[in-house]
C-alpha cells in the first residue's frame, strides 16, 4: 500500500484503534494504524475486566481464540472499608463460571492488546509502530485531511504528514490531540483519575484457595471508603491466572488535595487488615499507571467533524458510575466508528454530515445510553463527598457497635448505633442525599419496575430545591 | 517469610524505561511554581517525577522515569506543564499492563 492509498488513519493502536481499524478494514477500507510504542499494549494499563460483548460483535467467539485472557470473572464484589474495619457484597453465579462466562474476563493489557494488533492485521490493516502523531492536517476549509507524525529533529515537517479521507483520533485518555483541536473541553483535576496498580504475582493453587475459586474461575473486587482515602476513587484486586491486579484509581482533583502521593495510597491499601492477607507473600513483578476520563458526558466533546471521528478515552467516552466500565465503551464505539469511516470512504463522502451516522450508532448502542442514563453521576458524588468518607466510617461503626460483643444489653448497643447515624448523619441528609442519588442514577427504569418509586423520587426531584425542603425537614426532625 | 515493602524507587526499577536525550516534559515558568501554594506535580506523580529543589527554588523534573500518564499536566493549577509524548518507541514499556 502506497501511501497515496491509505483511506483510514487511526491514531492510536489500544482497544479503541484497534477495534476503528479492524471494523473499517472489514468494510473494505485502506487503514493504517499509528502507535507511538515499539507495539500495542507497551503504553496501556487497565485494572482490570474485558467486558467483552463488543468484542464478540467484532470477532465472532472470540473467547474460544488464541486470546490471552486470564480468568472468566465469575464472582463481583463490593467493599467498604474504614481503617480497621470492612464490609461486604458479593455475587457469585455458577451460570458466570460456564460458557460463556458472563462475557467477562480478566485480562493483562500488554498481552491482550498485542494480540488483538496482530488480528488487525491478519484483517488487513497496516500498523506502523514507533510513530507518535502530533496533530491534525486542515485544508484552507477547517476539514481535517491527515495527520502530523513526529519528524527527526531538524527534518522537514512534511515528511511526517499522512494525508487520509478520515482521521480516527483513538489517542487514549491524555488527550492531547483532542483537546487542542478543540474536540473536547479542557480536562480539568475533577474529570480526570490517575491509576497505579501492582500485578503481584502468587501460584495459582494460592489465588485459588485465597479467593475460594474453581478451576479457573475468577473475581473482581472493588473496594471503596478508606480504600482511596476517602477520596472519590476505589481500590480493586483482580485475579489473574498466576497473578493479582492490585491497584487503587482516585480524583485527580482530590488527590492533589490530600497531598498523598499514588503511590502512598497504593501501598495504605495493600497494608489494610482486609487487603494484607490477600497480598500476602506475592512478588510484585510490575508497577504501573495510567488515567481514566471520568467527566461522563457532560465532558465528553464533539464526537465528529469533517474528516475526523473521536473514540474511546480520548473521546471521554467512560461510564462513569458504580459499574465503572471503560474497555467495552471503546471497542463498541472504535467499530462504530470504523464502519462509519468505511461506508463514508465508500460514498466518497466524508464531511460531518455523513460522519455524524457514527454519533448515531452510539445513541442507539449502549454507549450514549449508559453515558446518558449516568450523566449526573459525577456531580452527585462531587457534591455529596461524604458518601466515601463520613458514610463508611458512620455505617461501618454502626455495624461495629451491633456486633461488639460486651456486658450490654443489645438495646443499649443499638441505641448507640442510632445516636451514632443521627448525630454524624441524620434522616434528613441521608434521604436527600439517596433521592439525589437515584436522581442521578436515573428514575427512567425504575418507573418501568415500580412505578410507585418512580411518582416519589418525581416528588422528592420536585421538592428538592423549594420551600417543599424544608417542609420535609420537618417532617423527618419532628418524627426521628 | 513476609518480604521486604519495595520501595518507589524498586518499583520503578521493575519497569522497562527507555529515556530519550531531551525531557517530553517542560515547566514554562519557574516563577510560577515559587509562587504555587499546593505544587500538586510534586505529590500526584506516580513516579515522583517532580520535585521541589528549596536551594535553587525551582521544580527539578526527573523525565526519564515518567510513565506517562498525564496526571501531572490535568494536576497542575496554572497549566504550567508543557507535555508531549517522547519520540516514537521511547518512554515507559509495560510487559503486563
Amino acid at each position: 500500500m502506497s501511501e497515496g492509498d491509505i483511506q483510514v488513519v487511526v491514531i492510536g493502536g489500544g482497544p479503541a484503534g484497534l477495534a476503528a481499524s479492524m471494523a473499517a478494514a472489514a468494510k473494505g477500507a485502506e487503514v493504517l494504524l499509528l502507535e507511538r510504542g515499539p507495539c500495542s499494549g507497551a503504553k496501556n494499563v487497565m485494572g482490570g475486566i474485558l467486558f467483552s460483548p463488543p468484542m464478540e460483535h467484532l470477532i465472532p467467539g472470540f473467547y474460544k481464540t488464541d486470546v490471552p485472557l486470564e480468568r472468566p470473572v465469575a464472582r463481583r464484589s463490593f467493599s467498604i472499608l474504614t481503617e480497621d474495619s470492612s464490609a461486604d457484597l458479593s455475587f457469585r453465579s455458577e451460570a458466570f463460571a460456564k460458557p460463556p462466562f458472563n462475557k467477562s474476563f480478566t485480562v493483562l493489557r500488554a498481552p491482550f492488546d498485542r494480540w488483538f494488533s496482530r488480528k488487525a492485521e491478519k484483517a488487513g490493516v497496516q500498523i506502523l509502530t514507533g510513530v507518535v502523531a502530533d496533530g491534525l492536517i486542515r485544508d484552507s476549509r477547517g476539514r481535517v485531511v491527515g495527520v502530523k507524525t513526529r519528524v527527526d529533529e531538524g527534518a522537514d515537517p512534511a515528511e511526517g504528514e499522512l494525508f487520509a479521507e478520515v482521521v480516527i483520533l483513538a489517542e487514549g485518555a491524555n488527550a492531547l490531540i483532542a483537546e487542542r483541536e478543540g474536540f473536547r473541553p479542557k480536562m480539568l483535576a475533577h474529570d480526570m483519575a490517575v491509576a497505579v496498580k501492582e500485578i503481584i504475582a502468587l501460584p495459582e493453587e494460592t489465588i485459588r484457595d485465597r479467593f475460594c475459586l474453581e478451576g479457573t474461575d475468577g473475581e473482581g473486587r472493588e473496594y471503596y471508603g478508606e480504600a482511596a482515602a476517602g477520596m472519590f476513587g476505589s481500590g480493586f484486586i483482580y485475579t489473574n491466572r498466576e497473578s493479582l491486579s492490585v491497584g487503587v484509581a482516585v480524583s485527580i482533583a482530590d488527590l492533589g488535595k490530600s497531598g498523598l502521593s499514588p503511590n502512598d495510597l497504593l501501598e495504605r491499601f495493600k497494608a489494610h487488615p482486609s487487603i494484607r492477607p490477600l497480598v500476602r507473600s506475592g512478588e510484585t513483578v510490575e508497577y504501573a499507571a495510567h488515567m481514566i476520563p471520568e467527566g461522563g458526558l457532560n465532558r465528553t466533546g464533539r464526537l465528529f467533524a469533517d474528516g475526523i471521528l473521536v473514540v474511546g478515552d480520548a473521546a471521554g467516552l467512560v461510564n462513569v458510575s458504580p459499574y465503572h466500565e471503560g474497555i467495552n465503551l471503546a471497542v463498541a464505539s472504535g467499530t462504530a466508528a470504523g464502519e462509519t469511516a468505511a461506508e463514508a470512504v465508500a460514498r466518497g463522502n466524508t464531511s460531518s454530515e455523513i460522519l455524524s451516522s457514527y454519533q448515531e450508532r452510539l445513541e442507539e448502542s449502549f454507549v450514549l445510553k449508559d453515558m446518558k442514563k449516568y450523566a449526573g453521576f459525577r456531580g452527585f458524588m462531587k457534591e455529596n463527598p461524604q458518601l466515601l468518607s463520613v458514610w463508611p466510617r458512620v455505617f461501618l461503626g454502626m455495624l461495629k457497635e451491633i456486633f461488639t460483643i460486651s456486658g450490654e444489653s443489645k438495646q443499649e448497643m443499638e441505641d448507640r448505633a442510632v445516636k451514632m447515624f443521627r448525630e454524624e448523619i441524620g434522616m434528613f441528609s441521608f434521604l436527600r442525599t439517596v433521592f439525589q442519588g437515584v436522581q442521578a442514577m436515573d428514575a427512567v427504569h425504575l418507573e418501568a419496575v415500580a412505578p410507585w418509586a418512580a411518582v416519589l423520587i418525581e416528588g422528592a426531584k420536585g421538592s428538592l430545591n423549594t420551600e417543599n425542603l424544608d417542609k420535609l425537614a420537618d417532617y423527618f426532625r419532628r418524627n426521628w | 517469610m513476609p518480604k521486604k515493602a519495595l520501595t518507589l524507587e524498586d518499583k520503578i526499577n521493575l519497569v522497562t524505561l527507555r529515556p530519550f536525550r531531551d525531557s517530553h516534559l517542560v515547566i514554562h515558568d519557574q516563577r510560577v511554581c515559587r509562587d504555587c501554594d499546593g505544587r500538586e506535580c510534586t505529590t500526584v506523580c506516580p513516579v515522583k517525577t517532580y520535585e521541589w529543589e528549596e536551594g535553587e527554588r525551582k521544580i527539578i523534573v526527573s523525565f526519564e522515569n515518567c510513565f506517562e500518564c498525564g496526571t501531572c499536566r490535568i494536576a497542575c493549577p496554572f497549566d504550567n506543564i508543557g507535555w508531549k509524548y517522547p519520540p516514537g518507541s521511547f518512554g515507559v514499556e509495560f510487559d503486563w499492563g
